[in-house]
């Protein structure tokens, strides 16, 4: 009873439940205690009273009556009948337990999945972002018409002058995500920064709940570094102590005075930050160069999307006069911000509603077959009860009774499952990549989609077994003693069309995950280039007390000998953005030795700064040419070694070593020494991109990763590497210590969550359909019993009997299969356009799919095939 | 106090939740222990019921958290005790009761003194 308490909590409302489901529980665990010492019958008095006032509290609860009064059960005749047609249901249930168990468990896993899936939809999909004018908000990026890039960070000469030009918009405003490391009292703590233009809050509509937002003073170019924190910091670091309003801290080797505290609900997504801290607009931002901010805005009242897009084309027209060599071939994308935000994950969620609906459809066909099965089991039943005077509404009513109580236990169980299945998936919403999973929730939106399958599900339910009932000739029923008489034909029709359906979304599912698997699987197959298996760390110093390259390469260095000398550790090596563990800077750049390509149509390649070892840490191999030596990385000359994809790209079947490229970096040609194999760098489904590799020592970074190759386990090397850093500077943190296999994984966890939801679905609706065909069958056999006694009893044998029953369930699938194959072709188109390496029609898919349908259900027919040639003809005869 | 006379008549199970409150402070099983104790089961308050009054009765500021607590007590719960408002409205209640009993003795519908 405790434990059912606390699932009858849940359909409260939710802050009723926050604000006293502790006591609620506490209130009933120690009802349930004095119960138990009393015995099983004060327990049971317990029950039914806890139960009868969880059912009339539950409607006050969430009307939010201003006094709550209890419907009285005793007085209104209304809910005294519907409480006797419940009581009567429940029992006609009870009695024919096998189908009801049954019924609700398909039921359960229908609504579960339904629940689940839509409200992973809902809150990802549909529900509007957290902010007050969230229609009006639109994100803006550069478009590279050339490289077709429509989504490109834009330039902060660009944005300076969009908020000069632009009339669409009251607001426009800059974010761009950083992080450094909090340091002062308490241990280093690496943060994610984020840059805001002062009035990018309230643009959002958000007001810090402690101290002020910014101003625009704070914006002035020699204003002092201001930040709010949020909500999970200002708990976590500072224990929620309204004095750190006014104080200074030090974060990112910057002193700057807390201003504020974000709600703690605020999350801007995409950008996660603990902190954040003001946009100062300068001069110098709007010389142009480089491109590196991302840009929010909000139309004015009554500016359309479409104006807004229209404005920002003249603009960047004017832009292309203005400066010709930066803004030649860039447009603007202006995309409303939920469907930017979404634009990824929209199409994937969409297809797994198409799968939940199809299961969906699945399951009523299967429900409804039961349920007519057991309707023509009960025919005599309802005869009887015609004779005796039942009118026909009275029998609707009790069938419809049945199917709520049958529709209410299954909802009910299935709001369980969506929690399971909820729970499992938020924990993996960041793997996932979907922004905004985390706040799935079963609220008011999802309730009212399962009420309304429920309701469906009743109607459906009651109204089938009702319809068969009202043509039932009473006499005949009686008479013909409740065989499958002539007048069910037209229920039978019904029942092999509903067969017929389940296999045909069994092979639209199946074809589905098949198609869903072996994309993982050739996704898994994909070689990332390098060696999975090498460990990587960052760390990132100070500026201040690291302010040369000289100071900042001693650094690594130091660490990279400590991490070297450690026992277990065979190679080891350092470089700047780490693949697979987010994006790196890329640049265009041209053949020294030939005639440069128009402006604008240059080729791109990802540069990379590395170490010397990091080639042989990595596994990359080397195909031409030679690696850096340690004295170039150290003295940062100008080499460089090219990826096989950009030799293949700009230099063809030329051999490229001893070729000079101008990088667009520091314009000074490089000579290419050496020529290694290609490695992913973001995504296995891409094929790999360009790439230029120069010595670390021409460009240090203030934040490197550290790659360690050895024998030694991911917890060993997270202790040594920690230790190692602590030793030389205890301000610096290590941070994101992981293997590259799980960066790799991680990179594709959405196609696995997909692949396996999507098989789990497949599996489902086989079984479901295995148990549609058996059922039908083994109603067929008992019905025909005496038929097959006779036949036997002329001399045909137990084989003939049994193919009998074979072709017709035969010819079911047959037609299921031939359907369920022109619908999932048809799906399939859909399914590839999101797929990895994906055929529309994968004969392997379609082939094995079909066949291993066909095999099972012939399989789920034969046993009542079977059981059809057991019939003794003498039994039957006498 | 017009506040309180817009309440009037309380429903059976808010009327005694003031009246499990009048004595002691409780928490909330003391209550429907004290209800069940006094109206020999006749009045039968719930969990759902009984927070779903103390929701409102917290909200309208009629009753409020009290902080005592003995220390083998089970964390989860809260202590409830009545405000003057509380207090008012309970008293308010009885006496349309009262006037309500008396009127019906003016009718001999009930034996005096019974």
């Amino acid at each position: 009873m405790p434990f059912l308490y606390r699932v009858l909590l849940w359909f409260y409302p939710p802050d009723f439940r926050r604000e006293f489901g502790a006591e609620m529980t506490s209130t009933v665990d120690a009802a349930w205690r004095t119960a138990s010492r009393r015995g099983w019958a004060a327990q049971c008095r317990l029950a039914v009273r806890v139960l009868t006032d969880w059912i009339t509290s539950l409607w006050p609860s969430w009307r939010g009556r201003p006094q709550p009064r209890p419907l009285s059960p005793r007085k209104d005749p209304m809910i005294r009948t519907a409480l006797r047609e419940l009581r009567l249901a429940a029992r006609v249930l009870w009695l024919d337990r096998g189908a009801t168990f049954a019924i609700v468990l398909t039921l359960l896993l229908a609504t579960g999945a339904t629940a689940a899936v839509f409200s992973v939809v809902n809150a990802v999909v549909l529900r509007p972002l957290p902010f007050a004018t969230a229609d009006r908000l639109v994100a803006i990026w550069e478009h590279n018409v050339v490289r077709n890039r429509p989504r490109n960070v834009v330039a902060p000469a660009n944005f300076h002058e969009w908020r000069d030009r632009a009339t669409s918009f009251d607001h426009l405003a800059a974010v761009i995500d950083y992080e450094g490391a909090l340091t002062g009292d308490g241990p280093a703590e690496q943060l994610a920064i984020a840059y805001g233009s002062w009035d990018l809050f309230d643009m959002l509509g958000v007001r810090p709940i402690e101290g002020r937002g910014f101003l625009e003073p704070d914006s002035a170019a020699n204003a002092g570094r201001k930040a709010l924190l949020s909500w999970n910091l200002w708990q976590r670091r500072f224990h929620g102590d309204q004095a750190i309003i006014g104080r200074s801290i030090h974060l990112a080797d910057e002193t700057v005075e807390v201003i504020g505290v974000l709600p703690r609900a605020f999350r801007l997504p995409g950008h996660d930050a603990d902190v954040w801290w003001q946009v100062r607009y300068s001069a110098a931002q709007r010389a142009p160069r480089g491109r590196n901010w991302q840009v929010l805005g909000r139309l004015k009242e009554n500016v359309s999307v479409e104006r807004a897009r229209a404005e920002m084309d003249a603009i960047a027209q004017q832009l292309e006069q203005k400066y010709p060599a930066f803004d030649s071939g860039w447009r603007a994308t202006v995309t409303p911000l939920q469907d930017d935000l979404n634009g990824a994950v929209r199409t994937p969620l969409l297809l797994m509603m198409g799968a939940v609906a199809i299961l969906l459809m699945i399951v009523c066909a299967n429900t409804t077959n039961l349920l007519l099965a057991k309707a023509s089991r009960r025919q005599r039943d309802m005869a009887v009860r015609t004779a005796l005077g039942a009118g026909y509404w009275h029998l609707v009513r009790q069938l419809l009774a049945e199917g709520f109580l049958l529709s209410l236990l299954g909802a009910g169980g299935g709001l369980l499952m969506a929690r399971l299945g909820l729970f499992t998936l938020a924990r993996f919403g960041d793997t996932l990549g979907v922004a905004r999973l985390d706040e799935a929730t079963l609220d008011a939106p999802v309730l009212a989609l399962t009420s309304a399958v429920t309701v469906a599900c009743t109607l459906l339910f009651s109204l089938v077994p009702a319809a068969s009932a009202g043509r039932m000739a009473v006499s005949g029923a009686l008479a013909s003693g409740g065989r499958w008489s002539t007048g069910a034909r037209r229920d039978r029709r019904m029942r092999h069309a509903l067969v017929v359906t389940q296999v045909a979304g069994a092979v639209v599912l199946v074809i589905g995950g098949g198609m869903v698997t072996r994309s993982l699987m050739r996704l898994v197959a994909v070689d990332a280039g390098f060696d999975r298996e090498v460990y990587a760390f960052s760390i990132a110093v100070p500026d201040t007390r690291y302010p040369t390259a000289d100071h900042q390469m001693r650094f690594y260095r130091d660490v990279l000998d400590r991490v070297k000398a450690t026992p277990g550790v065979t190679q080891a090596s350092y470089m700047g953005f780490l693949p697979f563990a987010g994006p790196g800077t890329a640049t265009s750049f041209t053949r020294a030795d030939a005639p440069p390509p128009p402006t604008g149509q240059e080729p791109v390649a990802d540069i990379r700064p590395v170490d010397a070892d990091y080639f042989a840490t990595m596994g990359i191999r080397l195909i031409h040419g030679r690696v850096f030596t340690g004295d170039e990385v150290r003295r940062g000359q100008k080499v460089c070694v090219i990826s096989a994809a950009t030799a293949a790209s700009v230099f063809g079947s030329e051999n490229p070593i001893g070729h000079w490229l101008n990088i667009n970096l520091d314009g000074g040609p490089d000579m290419i020494v050496g020529v290694v194999s290609d490695i992913h760098h973001a995504r296995l489904s891409e094929s790999p991109r360009p790439m230029i590799y120069y010595p670390f020592g021409r460009f240090p970074l203030s934040a490197v990763s550290v790659l360690m190759r050895g024998a030694l386990s991911d917890d060993a090397m997270r202790t040594a590497a920690e230790a190692i850093v602590r030793d030389l500077d205890r301000d610096i943190p290590v941070t994101e210590p992981v293997r590259l296999q799980q960066l790799v994984s991680n990179s594709i966890a959405s196609p696995r969550a997909a692949a396996q939801l999507v098989s789990a679905f497949g599996v489902l609706a086989l079984t479901l359909a295995m148990v549609g065909i058996g059922a039908l069958l083994a109603a067929l056999v008992a019905a025909r019993r005496t038929e097959f006694g006779v036949r036997l009893a002329m001399g045909a044998s137990p084989s003939d009997i049994r193919l009998l029953v074979l072709r017709q369930g035969a010819a079911m699938i047959g037609i299921g299969l031939l359907i369920g194959s022109v619908l999932a072709a048809l799906a399939s188109k859909a399914l590839t356009s999101v797929l990895f390496d994906a055929q529309s029609a994968d004969p392997l898919v379609f082939g094995g799919a079909l066949l291993s349908i066909a095999v099972l259900g012939v399989l789920a027919a034969d046993i009542p095939a079977r059981h059809a040639t057991r019939v003794n003809p003498v039994d039957i005869l006498r | 106090m017009s506040n309180i006379d817009a309440q009037l008549p309380l429903s059976p199970a808010v009327f005694h939740i003031l009246l499990a409150l009048a004595d002691e402070e409780r928490h909330g099983y003391a209550i429907m222990r004290d209800i069940d104790d006094r109206t020999d089961g006749i009045v039968r308050v719930g969990p759902g019921m009984l927070y779903g009054s103390i929701k409102w009765l917290v909200a309208d500021g009629f009753i409020e958290e009290a902080s005592a607590k003995s220390k083998d007590d089970d964390e989860r719960r809260k202590y409830y005790r009545l405000t003057a408002d509380g207090r008012a409205l309970l008293r308010a209640e009885a006496s349309r009761l009262e006037a309500a009993v008396g009127l019906a003795r003016t009718r001999r519908v009930l034996s005096k003194k019974a």
